[in-house]
């Protein structure tokens, strides 16, 4: 104590001296102590400290995982059935030309019919009439194969072709057995002919065997009594179908919605990293090696338009590293793009502004604690997110975002993160 | 047959009171010594100790044995004190620096015997705030800037607290040893 003790003599001196201070707590402390020690951590305490988060995310991974699955299974499945349509609508349309070309064969030989019964040789006029039929009656035979058709309604358009096939052949059948008489067939064709007129007044499709016996005795072609075709009929509808299979859920499927603006609500879940040493300076005493850092939070969507959106609401993120974990609200006030991609997939495009402010503060016992931060930054985010529809009101979005302070912190850095966010969002 | 660090941290972590027991005499004298620096009497110190060693116990399985086990147990320690002194929610106040001296009651005998003793005393008559910024700036040898993340302070009150404790301290050194230091 001679000399005078500057700051640093001050410090060593104090540091030396009370780093040889020894002393011990009263004798009966550890009695005391004794009962404050908690019982042994169950196995399921250790368990949990240690493997939990690893667990969680590993649970994320394979919802993920098997969403993932699912949507790819749903799309091959669709691949699939587009192909059966796609060959399916080919066989009708071969089947059609082929029809057509029996029209035509047909007209043929009534016109052979027809000539020789205004001949007055009606024996030459049945023969002839008996040679089209087996001619027909061969030609439908030819045709009428067995089809594949399986899927909904070209299935339907198939079976209506056979249908019409069938009645053809048992038609063609029953004038071969039984040839009528040139007075029968006179009678005949005054009875086909008003059937005729009624179809062609009313336009209602009728089984064309009808239309060929009306044709056929009286010497008019069918073009002539303006029938109504079958074919085109079916030919049309078929055509007019898009080669895609319909989709069990899509963006149309439910057109009475709320005219915009209009609200959606959304709840979801992030895991992301934050480099936590860009908090503090000297990185490694604090921080340690990034971990998996997660955050949970709701949103409201206001829709402005199918393509424009704004978003805002609040998130809850806890930033963990080897040695410590933070704490942070963040809210974020957002511009929403909606891209189409197809019928079950949409890409959202986010970008704005967040407000961020930490809030508490968690150190494991040999870390630092840093309670008393009390940052409040500004930073900017966005996101890409794709949108599969789930239902007809719920929508999955899952896709990557990140972001950075724009502010600095107190010690003058700024930070930054990124991650990968899945939120579920219900359309009023 | 004195165990060994490896030893003693195997036991606690199944629980062992003889192992926990092995711990606490092993490293009660650098234990308390942190309590009592930064607390404010003998009482509150070993309040502090007790909630110090739950700590230590129940978080000793994520000690990794990268580095010596005493230095880690400090560390513990000195976060437990720190967190202690968190719940009382006392701000930090500018306190002049002649009151504190002059409350002081220097002991001229007590600081020749057991200077570790009357230094201890010092050190827990200065306000609370310059007694942690002397604390881990001296003794735990942290810097400002740290000081002031761990604390919520500015680095620029931390330097300034530092300095005023100082000033406390020479003062109430100076009364004790009678001469100016």
């Amino acid at each position: 104590m001679e000399e005078k003790l500057h700051n640093d003599n001050l410090e060593r001196f104090f540091k030396e001296n009370l780093e040889r201070h020894s002393p011990s707590p009263s004798g009966d402390f550890w009695a005391r102590m004794e009962m404050a020690i908690p019982p042994k951590p169950t196995a399921w305490q250790v368990f949990s400290e240690k493997y939990l988060k690893w667990v969680g995310l590993g649970l994320l991974l394979l919802t993920l995982a098997t969403l993932f699955m699912f949507w790819r299974k749903d799309r091959l499945r669709i691949e699939q059935l587009s192909k059966q349509i796609a060959i399916a609508q080919q066989q009708v349309k071969d089947l059609a030309e082929r029809q057509a070309s029996v029209f035509e064969t047909n007209r043929e030989s009534q016109n052979v019919a027809t000539n020789k019964l205004s001949q007055g040789n009606t024996t030459e006029a049945l023969t002839a009439a008996k040679a089209k039929n087996e001619k027909l009656l061969s030609k439908v035979h030819k045709h009428n194969q067995p089809t594949s058709a399986t899927q909904g309604n070209e299935g339907i358009r198939r079976s209506k072709v056979n249908n019409t096939v069938a009645n053809l052949t048992a038609k063609a059948a029953t004038n071969a057995e039984v040839i009528p008489s040139s007075t029968q067939l006179i009678e005949k064709s005054k009875e086909a002919e008003q059937v005729v007129v009624r179809t062609a007044a009313t336009q209602v499709e009728m089984p064309k065997i009808q239309s060929l016996e009306g044709a056929q005795i009286t010497g008019q072609s069918i073009e002539e009594r303006k029938l109504p075709m079958l074919l085109p009929t079916a030919y049309a509808l078929v055509s007019s179908m898009k080669n895609q299979a319909p989709a069990v859920k899509h963006f149309g499927h439910r057109p009475n919605r709320k005219p915009y603006p209009r609200i959606s609500v959304e709840v979801g879940s992030a895991a992301f990293a934050m480099p936590l040493a860009r908090l503090f300076n000297r990185d490694t005493n604090y921080a340690g090696a990034i971990k998996p850092s997660w955050g949970a939070n709701f949103a409201l969507h206001y829709e402005l338009s199918p393509s424009l959106a704004l978003h805002g609401g609040y998130e809850f993120k806890n930033i963990r590293t080897s040695k410590m974990a933070l704490r942070y609200h963040s809210m974020p006030m957002l511009v929403s793009k909606n891209l189409r991609l197809g019928h079950r997939l949409n890409l959202e495009a986010k970008a704005g502004l967040t407000v961020n402010k930490f809030f508490n503060h968690r150190t494991y016992s040999d870390g630092i604690s840093v309670r008393g931060r009390k940052d409040l930054w500004l930073g900017w985010q966005a996101s890409a997110q794709f949108v599969f529809p789930m239902s007809k009101d719920v929508l999955l979005l899952i896709g990557p975002y990140g972001g950075s302070s724009i502010t600095t912190f107190a010690n003058s850095k700024r930070t930054w993160e990124t991650g990968l966010a899945t939120n579920i969002r219900y359309q009023f | 047959m004195i165990p060994s660090d490896d030893d003693i941290i195997r036991g606690c972590r199944k629980g062992d009171r003889k192992a926990q027991q092995a711990l606490y005499e092993r490293y009660k004298p650098m234990l308390f010594s942190i309590c009592l620096r930064y607390a404010g009497g003998w009482h509150e110190a070993e309040d502090w100790l007790q909630d110090g060693l739950v700590r230590i116990f129940t978080n000793l399985y994520q000690y990794q044995p990268t580095g010596p086990f005493g230095a880690w147990l400090r560390r513990v320690m000195v976060n437990s004190a720190l967190e202690q002194l968190r719940k009382r929610k006392r701000s930090f106040q500018t306190v002049e620096i002649g009151e504190v001296a002059d409350e002081f009651e220097a002991d001229e005998q007590l600081f020749t015997k057991y200077r570790e003793e009357a230094l201890v005393r010092m050190l827990q008559h200065l306000p609370e705030g310059y007694r942690t910024v002397f604390n881990l700036y001296v003794m735990e040898e942290y810097s400002h800037q740290e000081i002031g993340n761990l604390l919520g302070i500015a680095e620029s009150a931390s330097r300034s607290q530092l300095s005023r404790a100082k000033s406390m301290l020479r003062k109430m050194l100076e009364k004790s040893v009678g001469v100016e230091v």
